[in-house]
Order: structure tokens, then C-alpha cells, then sequence
């Protein structure tokens, strides 16, 4: 009995093979537990563009404070690199570690690995796997935490605020909020399992 | 003949048995289910469990005002909030802090304990439990991110000092061993008879 496997897909949610949909790009859900099923999601180059534009964003993102406050006539600002720094100089190695992943390593790899993806589907050239780039894509995606921290900013804001009435936003808030959206365009937009090129 | 699939990059296979085998797309090693999924999750939310006793005891900042250092832990912080009148952000640190780490771990753990004991519940309940904890899992890390730019900002030494507490180290680790506990976890046991 062989049927046309390449149109079954597995429930990772309960483990029941279901029939795929044949259109493209439709949400489906497994009859038996209701989790969302894979799609037959198509790429799109605007994926590339977004891992760009967040790429950039974030050199720009890390130039400017987030958050600035006046005490006795001294400036005090919070950058994003300087959060992962005041960590590690206060002894915190494992803290520093978790918050450089999540918030400054994790991202900048999500957007380099679409981008490499993009170079490598368009091109001759190879710079990894595909197996690699897939693996990675999916790690770095999970491991990732830019929307948490954004959070925690307007947290710290309103904790500042009623402390020292001269706390501000700085550009740097304003920019990171132009990079969450790119950097979340560029992972909606981007299939991983188009990197197989199948 | 069987079908399989591979969890990595989801390519189907017909076999004979369950037998493990190298994919031939992803080149991981296709099982029918995760090795030890259970045995390993529970294990680390054990840890999870454990970690959390320091982070609620310890103070998670010390904060220096005018050479005075005051420590405060996550209950310290919430309460300051409410006494400021502050109570969207008692909220949210509580419920990041306190509500979303003690639902996890009672979420995992009862799933877990699910698959042991007859308990009378769905199978669709239970894996809604699960996704929902593996959804709210990285909200937690909000007080950690408070506490490191709190640090970075308020930097006037004996004037006004903000550092991180002992409880930070706890916390973190608490937070991503109870990620990778959810991530782990292969659901799919669940359904099995």
C-alpha cells in the first residue's frame, strides 16, 4: 500500500497524520488535538529586506541610549550593550551571559541566517548546510527574547519615573521599537523549511 | 509499513518499523518518539522547583541611596509598586515574577504526574496546558531585564547605586531550565495508549 507520503503531514501535538491541504498558504489544524499543523507556507524576499532593515536598525539602535535621567546635574543613560556590561563588571557571568544571548546574540543570528538563506537560494555560493542554517534558524528564533526586553524597558521607565522625575525615552526606544517590528516581519515572512530548497 | 516523520525538519517516511534512522534531508536521527522525554522533563523542572526557592528568598537588586543599601527581593518590589500606588506595575512584575513561574511548573508538573496517575482529564486539555506554558515561558525574563538596565542606569555610587541581587542568578536559571523542560517535552506521549 503506497500512498503519496509527500501529502501527509504529523501532529507533533498528538502524533496523528492528517491528509495536507493542497492549497497553498491555508491554516490547518489537527481534527484530533486542534494544534496548528505546518502550511505549505511560501517564501518572500521581503523576509530578506526585513533582515536587513533590523540589521541595521540595531547598529543604530546600539549608538543611541534608551533611556536617559538627570540626577544633580549628571546625565545617566541605558544602552542596550550597556545592560549585558554592568552585569558582568558586577560579577554576574551567568546573568550577563543569558541577557547578551537573548537579547543582543540571538537576534542579530536570526537576521544574519536569513540573509545568508536568501544568499545561498539566489546564488552559487555556499556558506553552510542547509541542515545547518534550518537548525540555526529555528534555535536562534527561540532563543530570542528582544520582545521581553522591550517590556522591560517601558517597565524600567515607569520604575525611573517615580524615582526621578527627569526620565525620559531616548532615540534608542524609539529605534528599538523599528527593529522589533522588522525583526518580527523578517521571521513571519520566512519558511524554514524552504532553506531545502523542496 | 509505518509512517514517520522527521520532528526536525518534518520530511515523512514510509518504514517497516520504528526503528531509528538518519533523515535523509536534515541528517538527524529520526525516532517515533523523543528518547526519555518525560524522564528528562520532569527532572528539570525538579531543578526548575529548586531554583526558585533562592530567587524568592534572596534579594534580586540591592539598592544604595545615600550610602544606605536596602535589599529587596521580588515580593519586596511588588509591594514597593503597590505602595507607590503603582498598581499596573505591581501587576505585571507579579504576574511576570510570580504567577508566570508558578504556572509553569505546576502546569509541567501536573502533565507529567498526568501520564503516571489516572487523572480524569482530556488529552486536548492537557496539551492546551502545555502550550500555554511553552507560549508565557519567556515572559518571565522581564524582572531580570528590569533589574540589569536598573543596574546599567543607576550608576552615582554611594549617591545612587543600583546592582543585582543573588536572586538574579537563580531566577535566570530557573527561567531557561524551565524553557528547555517545556521544550523537551514530547506531547505526543499524551495521545499514546
Amino acid at each position: 500500500m503506497h500512498k503519496d507520503i509527500n501529502n501527509i503531514v504529523e501532529c507533533y501535538g498528538c502524533g496523528l497524520f492528517i491528509k495536507k491541504e493542497p492549497r497553498r498558504n491555508t491554516k490547518q489544524n489537527c481534527p484530533r488535538c486542534n494544534s496548528k499543523l505546518s502550511v505549505n507556507k511560501t517564501h518572500s524576499i521581503d523576509s530578506l529586506y526585513y533582515a536587513i532593515s533590523s540589521l541595521l536598525l540595531f547598529g543604530i539602535l546600539n549608538v543611541y541610549p534608551l533611556i536617559t535621567l538627570n540626577i544633580n546635574e549628571n546625565e545617566l543613560k541605558a544602552t542596550l550593550i550597556g545592560t549585558v556590561q554592568i552585569l558582568f563588571e558586577q560579577d554576574f557571568f551567568f546573568v550577563s551571559f543569558i541577557v547578551l544571548f537573548t537579547i543582543l546574540l540571538a537576534p542579530i543570528f536570526n537576521s544574519l541566517i536569513i540573509i545568508f538563506a536568501f544568499i545561498q537560494a539566489k546564488t552559487k555560493i555556499r556558506f553552510f548546510t542547509h541542515s545547518f542554517l534550518h537548525d540555526s534558524f529555528h534555535f536562534f528564533k527561540h532563543w530570542g527574547f528582544i520582545e521581553v526586553f522591550i517590556i522591560s524597558v517601558i517597565v524600567t521607565y515607569i520604575k525611573l519615573i517615580g524615582m526621578v522625575s527627569s526620565t525620559q525615552f531616548d532615540i534608542g526606544f524609539y529605534v528599538m521599537l523599528a527593529y522589533v517590528f522588522c525583526f518580527y516581519m523578517s521571521n513571519i515572512k520566512f519558511e524554514g523549511k524552504s532553506i531545502f530548497g523542496e | 509499513m509505518v509512517l514517520i516523520s522527521c520532528k526536525n525538519c518534518h520530511k515523512m517516511y514510509e518504514k517497516e518499523t520504528f526503528d531509528d534512522f538518519k533523515c535523509t534531508r536534515c541528517k538527524h536521527t529520526v525516532s517515533h518518539r523523543v528518547k526519555n522525554s518525560l524522564q528528562v522533563s520532569l527532572a528539570l523542572t525538579i531543578c526548575a522547583i529548586l531554583l526558585y526557592i533562592p530567587a524568592m528568598l534572596y534579594p534580586m537588586m540591592e539598592i544604595t541611596k545615600l550610602g544606605i543599601s536596602i535589599d529587596s527581593t521580588i515580593m519586596e518590589g511588588v509591594i514597593s509598586f503597590l505602595e507607590y500606588e503603582s498598581y499596573f506595575m505591581a501587576f505585571v512584575i507579579f504576574t511576570a515574577s510570580v504567577v508566570i513561574p508558578i504556572i509553569k511548573l505546576i502546569g509541567l508538573l501536573f502533565i507529567f504526574i498526568s501520564l503516571k496517575i489516572n487523572i480524569r482529564m482530556e488529552n486536548k486539555t492537557k496539551n492546551l496546558i502545555y502550550k500555554f506554558v511553552e507560549a508565557i515561558g519567556k515572559w518571565s525574563m522581564i524582572d531580570i531585564y528590569v533589574v540589569a538596565l536598573l543596574a546599567s542606569v543607576v550608576q552615582l555610587d554611594e549617591v545612587f547605586n543600583i546592582k543585582g541581587g543573588l536572586a538574579a542568578t537563580s531566577f535566570a536559571l530557573m527561567v531557561i531550565v524551565t524553557m528547555i523542560a517545556a521544550n523537551r517535552f514530547d506531547t505526543r506521549i499524551i495521545w499514546d495508549e
